[in-house]
């Protein structure tokens, strides 16, 4: 059995217009240390997507397993235990407490889960060593995305999500970024899906999975995909 | 200058901010209501009191002899000359002890009262000579019935009606003339040839001049009494009458305690109002910069939200318009407890509600401009992008290790956002000493007034105080809380995707809102000691000494308690946080 499952996953919208289809019969496979990228026009649904891997929602229809367990028939509260143990986020805007320092923000998150890593040596991993008592109006964008990776994966969750991870950066910065999220898929083994429009970023990808319309249109798998260093835009 | 589409948007502005303009509302009524109600007492009692002085025909002077046979008539006779046959009025007293009570016998022309009349309450009054009529029964006036049969110096008299005499307005312990008594009864003997005249009631012309013990009063009624020096007799006042001028100097009591809290319920209320319309404004920048992109000046651009401020006041206001007259009323009618009050006056200039009312509305318009100014001076270009959230910073006592590194990692953050956010603190604090100052009053009062067995209106006054201390509380910590959560609805979200529960994420907000609740509450205790010191020695009633020792435990409970109620009903809508849409746009 593969690693994350969704079968016909659907998710309707109720609102005083009517009901809205945002995706309909989705389904897909991916195996763990997998780099996937998933892409497609705004309005595509893609949000909506990572918010069902992501446990932020319910699905109206359709079956999500991860690592063997189901996601879709949780209740709230488990979903917040699930997004607390087994989930990283990654955020365009990197969503830092602008209280906390870089240390004390990866440490929101690693004090309330189980099996979580060092908060400072996953700071150092990500090339912060230098930064730990910095408040984010400290850091560079670029940096605080760093600081939100290390959040992310300092849970060691079983999945880490990314929307638009370099969406507010410059280019150079924004493959730096890309190029550590795809090391921590590989080097740590982790499913890391990354949402994007950028289409460049398919070479990258083991797995591309193309959205429009709110449903799968294709998936493409990368049988040798390029390094990011190699990728011009 | 037509300016349909901008009128638009000044309408649309309620509907969308119709939570913050219930909380500038309340706000409103609460500090408008409590302010005019309590000083508009005073103004209602001193009406009452001169229209009564007026009815009546109080007496000014009361010239008791003190000799046997009474007053001479020649003596009588200087007097009217002096003052007039109108203004003079004759009359006999006597306290005699009969069957062990202290009772007043009084002898008048009952059926031809001119001055200090008689009010008669019940029955009728007396035709024949072995008839009386008998004060009303008060606290300590025991009373007869109509129909009883009184033996006084044996002769046999019955009573055929009750009577409320003016110079007896107080109901508890009226003093008598025998050393250390009070009178039990009064009785009043209708034009008994043979009794000498003892007391010689004096009215003054002019009846405007008292208004309720006015200075000019005092320098007339001075300057006669020293000019009626009479021998074997005394001069009686109105300042010697005893329910009178307790009376008037309770009047001032409660308006004096109104004029001091005018200044407080006023610094909350504009803070309340600077942060709320802080925010809405901050809400609106990017409508702002719209505006000012299109060539709006920045008067025209603040003036929408001078507009929404002043429905808001005016709203408020008449609705504190009742809730004023309605606290008056209940204060006035406490007062009847203790006094024989006349009926409540329904017309009367309210000078006060329209003082409070014009003070908050001017207070309110300038701090809406002040924010506005500030606002619409920045170029268009910075308001275009989001209020950047104050950078975070190192607090003073993250150099006391000892302390700091105790606190668990929750403290910590909450510690620094108390102290990064100066004016929220400030507000809060303030409030909240406040709120605990005006419980510990309104609780000491109580304390006092129970201990001291004072009159019933002062309960009510200080239940009055706490009630309204404990509103505003609560008031300016839901707003506070409530700035907090839609400010910090990133920081909420970012908790909740972090797999943070409920009880946790909430707790990461409120929990700084404690924190400033308890040192509100803490400093509340020594300021709050010293002003009922102030306000006891001000109104020359009660003792810190006399507070109960648990109400110092009370008073800053109440507080808390308030502040705990208002983030409780906050609760849902921090947990309600659509945690997609606050983390995927800018702002």
């Amino acid at each position: 059995m593969s690693y994350l499952k969704l079968e016909k996953v659907s998710k309707e919208y109720k609102t005083a217009a009517g009901s809205f289809k945002a995706l309909t019969d989705v389904s897909f496979e991916l195996e763990n240390g997998e780099f996937v990228v998933i892409l497609g026009p705004s309005g595509a649904g893609k949000t909506t997507l990572l918010n069902l891997l992501g446990g932020m929602d319910d699905a109206t229809e359709g079956k999500i397993v991860l690592d063997g367990k189901e996601v879709s028939n949780l209740n709230k509260k488990q979903l917040t235990q699930y997004r607390r143990n087994d989930i990283g986020f990654v955020f365009q805007f990197y969503n830092l407490m602008p209280n906390l320092t870089a240390l004390e923000n990866v440490e929101l998150a690693t004090e309330i889960c189980k099996d979580a890593l060092s908060p400072a040596k996953t700071l150092t991993n990500v090339g912060l060593e230098s930064r730990l008592k910095n408040f984010p109006s400290q850091l560079s964008g670029g940096e605080q995305q760093r600081v939100s990776i290390a959040r992310a994966i300092a849970k060691n969750p079983k999945l880490l999500l990314c929307d638009e991870p370099t969406g507010a950066l410059d280019y150079i910065t924004g493959k730096n970024i890309l190029q550590l999220l795809h090391n921590i898929s590989k080097q740590n083994n982790k499913l890391v899906i990354v949402v994007t429009h950028n289409q460049a970023l398919k070479e990258m990808a083991d797995k591309v999975i193309y959205i429009k319309n709110g449903q799968i249109e294709k998936i493409d798998v990368n049988e040798n995909p390029k390094s990011i260093m190699e990728i011009e835009w | 200058m037509v300016m349909k589409t901008y009128l638009k948007s000044l309408f649309r502005m309620f509907p969308r901010h119709l939570a913050r303009f219930f909380t500038l509302v309340a706000i409103i009524i609460v500090s408008v209501g409590f302010m005019s109600g309590l000083g508009e007492v005073k103004g209602k009692i001193n009406y009452a009191l001169n229209n009564y002085y007026i009815e009546q025909n109080v007496s000014d002077f009361i010239i008791k002899s003190e000799s046997l046979f009474g007053f001479s008539s020649q003596q009588i006779n200087i007097l009217t000359e002096k003052f007039g046959k109108e203004n003079i009025m004759k009359g006999f007293s006597y306290d005699v002890e009969l069957e062990g009570d202290t009772v007043r016998v009084q002898n008048f022309d009952l059926n031809n009262m001119k001055i200090n009349k008689l009010e008669l309450l019940a029955g009728r009054l007396p035709q024949e000579s072995n008839e009386v009529v008998v004060e009303r029964q008060t606290t300590d006036i025991k009373g007869y019935s109509l129909g009883d049969k009184i033996t006084f110096n044996g002769k046999e008299y019955n009573v055929t009606g009750i009577v409320r005499n003016p110079m007896i307005i107080h109901q508890i312990k009226e003093p008598s003339f025998l050393e250390g008594k009070h009178l039990d009864n009064v009785i009043y003997l209708n034009n008994v040839a043979f009794l000498p005249v003892n007391d010689i009631y004096i009215t003054l012309n002019d009846r405007g001049l008292f208004d309720c013990f006015s200075k000019e009063y005092k320098q007339v009624i001075d300057q006669l009494k020293s000019e009626l020096e009479l021998d074997n007799a005394r001069v009686l006042t109105l300042y010697e009458n005893y329910g009178i001028f307790s009376l008037n100097s309770y009047a001032n009591k409660v308006g004096s305690i109104a004029s001091i809290f005018v200044v407080f319920f006023l610094l909350v209320t504009a803070l309340v109002v600077f942060s709320t319309m802080t925010r809405l404004l901050d809400e609106e920048r990017g409508q702002m910069a719209c505006l000012k992109t299109l060539g709006y000046g920045n008067f025209t651009i603040i003036s929408k939200y001078l507009f929404f401020i002043t429905i808001a006041t005016l709203v408020g206001g008449l609705i504190a318009w009742g809730v004023g007259i309605g606290l008056t009323d209940i204060l006035y009618i406490a007062f009847g407890i203790q006094y024989a009050m006349p009926s409540l006056p329904t017309s009367m200039p309210y000078l006060f509600y329209l003082f409070t009312f014009v003070i908050i509305l001017l207070s309110s318009l300038l701090v809406t401009l002040l924010v506005g100014f500030k606002i619409t001076r920045s170029k268009p270009a910075t308001l275009l992008t989001p209020k950047a959230p104050p950078a975070g910073k190192r607090v003073l006592m993250e150099k006391m290790p000892f302390v700091w590194n105790k606190l668990s990692f929750k403290y910590k953050s909450s510690f620094r956002n108390v102290f990064l956010f100066k004016s929220r603190f400030l507000m809060t604090v303030i409030s909240i000493i406040g709120s605990t100052v005006l419980v510990l009053a309104g609780l000491g009062l109580l304390d006092n007034t129970l201990k001291l067995d004072m009159g019933s209106s002062l309960v009510l006054l200080s239940t009055a105080l706490i009630v309204f201390a404990g509103l505003l509380c609560a008031l300016v910590i839901y707003n506070i809380a409530n700035i907090n959560i839609s400010e910090r609805n990133r920081e909420v979200a970012t908790l909740m995707v972090l797999g943070y529960h409920n009880k946790e994420v909430t707790g990461y907000i409120f929990r700084e809102i404690y924190i400033m609740s308890a040192i509100g509450a803490i400093i509340g205790l020594p300021i709050g000691y010293g002003f009922i010191e102030f306000i006891f020695n001000f109104i020359e009633f009660g003792s810190s000494a006399n507070v109960n020792w648990w109400t110092w435990i009370l008073a800053p409970c109440i507080t808390i308690f308030f502040t705990f109620i208002s983030t409780m009903l906050l609760y849902r809508k921090v947990t309600k946080t659509d945690m997609n849409g606050s983390l995927k746009t800018v702002e």
